[in-house]
């Protein structure tokens, strides 16, 4: 990742003569720059009503980690902050999950506000707490959970046909 | 899918007798669950190699049927000879693909930049196999890395872990079958599933520990901590994706947030864990260089 940045630095700001503007910003990161650049990326810079379709493609994954991350975050403050004992009732709620729901909730608020937020599609399966979150969803509330399978079918089938006409979501 | 009725493995029976017990998950849980132990886990496993496999030959079939419509964007064939590539190659190249293969060859624009180098420089590995036709050859290439990359079977393990539960490990794992994105997850030659597998990987610190339990005690044990391993997991993600920097919060829970909040002092921890490569250096100096007799 930092060689990554270092062979952007070298490439426009060292091997020549005329340094990009980027260069003199601090921390000088290339990636930062183009992400911002050539993608739009930034703090609710996606939040506008041409993208309101990307937004509802990404509800359903965006809902389920959105409640189930600030559900695994707000226990694990509990237990911290007010020494509250775990209850030891749920397989889905154990002391070790509690990094797996933090990092899912700084990834799903990183998504939703500072990115392109379709692109949860893509990334919620590097995050293994989607599918204990769909699995607790199947098991707490069958009905959803339902739902949950049923549209990852429909959404899965839909999304390939997209993909092979060259069709967004990306 | 019907999901029936018994405890997970590792539930005391104290929890067993408790009314909440009886009224949410347990009365949910597959009837397969009473056979705990390695059969059954040796079975989900087998059977989750199976479903891997069908998912894989579905998601052929549709993007075959598929194939007939039109494209589009055009952009494949200009890189792609039509008259000699199928339709499954030519299926493979469509968004970052073409970014990925492109920074392969060489990176000279700004833009090259937002792509990470990990796929990029698996791609002009595999181009330089065939290099009359090297786009076909990396693109195929690409593909069976993400296949062999795949962390149905990871994740089982993972959540058998953290959930103790065989039943909801396959269950899990069954759920992952079934993704947002299955092209770019389980058929193209994306960073997502080389992305998913190192950070699975790095994340997964027990059997890590079984291997080293297994081993002889020794140097083993300090050169092959568990944590420098997940370390060099993550970094292995972090060539694939940016965001490959959140892993390390895994680490820095594991070593240092982990030990305060289950009331072990960080301190005792170290001093612990620094005693014990010392003994270790110490045991191995000994036996590298043996004191020359008198």
């Amino acid at each position: 990742m930092i060689y990554h940045q270092y062979s952007g630095y070298q490439a426009f700001c060292q091997d020549t003569d005329t340094p990009a503007p980027w260069c003199s910003n601090s921390p000088p990161s290339i990636y930062t720059h183009v992400q911002s650049k050539y993608w739009g990326v930034g703090f609710l810079k996606y939040w506008t009503p041409q993208q309101l379709p990307n937004f509802l493609f990404a509800a359903p994954v965006l809902m389920l980690l959105s409640y189930y991350s600030t559900q695994s975050v707000c226990l694990f403050a509990n237990r911290l902050f007010y020494k509250d004992k775990p209850r030891g009732l749920s397989p889905f709620e154990p002391q070790s999950l509690a990094p797996h729901g933090i990092h899912a909730f700084v990834f799903t608020s990183i998504l939703l506000f500072a990115s392109h937020t379709q692109i949860i599609l893509r990334f919620a399966a590097s995050l293994p707490f989607t599918y204990w979150s769909a699995a607790r969803l199947l098991v707490e509330h069958p009905r959803l959970g339902k739902w949950w399978v049923g549209w990852s079918i429909v959404w899965g089938a839909v999304s390939l046909v997209l993909w092979s006409a060259f069709l967004p979501p990306a | 899918m019907d999901v029936g009725c018994v405890r997970p493995v590792g539930m005391t029976q104290r929890c067993e007798t408790h009314r909440r017990c009886g009224t949410n998950w347990r009365s949910r849980l597959p009837l397969s669950a009473t056979m705990t132990g390695d059969g059954l886990r040796k079975r989900h496993r087998k059977q989750l190699l199976i479903f891997t496999l069908a998912s894989h030959v579905l998601i052929l079939l549709l993007l075959f049927l598929c194939s007939y419509l039109p494209l589009f964007d055009s952009s494949p064939w200009a890189v792609l000879d039509k008259s000699t590539t199928s339709w499954a190659t030519s299926s493979l190249l469509r968004w970052d693909v073409f970014h990925f293969r492109l920074a392969a060859d060489v990176r000279m624009y700004e833009h090259q930049w937002a792509f990470f180098p990990g796929v990029p420089t698996f791609m002009g590995l595999l181009g330089r196999i065939a290099p009359s036709d090297n786009w076909a050859t990396s693109l195929q290439g690409g593909v069976l890395l993400a296949i062999a990359c795949d962390c149905t079977l990871s994740l089982y393990d993972l959540s058998l872990h953290h959930l103790k539960s065989t039943s909801l490990s396959f269950l899990s794992a069954t759920l992952s079958l079934l993704p947002s994105s299955p092209a770019t997850t389980r058929y193209a030659p994306y960073a997502e599933p080389l992305f998913a597998w190192a950070s699975y990987r790095g994340d997964f610190p027990p059997q890590l520990h079984f291997t080293l339990t297994q081993r002889p005690p020794g140097m083993l044990a300090c050169t092959r901590s568990q944590w420098a391993l997940a370390s060099v997991y993550f970094c292995l993600a972090g060539t694939f994706r940016s965001n490959g920097i959140l892993l390390s919060g895994f680490i820095l829970w594991g070593v240092l947030v982990e030990p305060f909040v289950r009331g072990r002092t960080v301190s005792h921890l170290l001093y612990k864990r620094t005693y014990i490569c010392v003994y270790c250096r110490r045991s191995w100096q000994l036996h590298a260089f043996p004191t020359p007799l008198p």
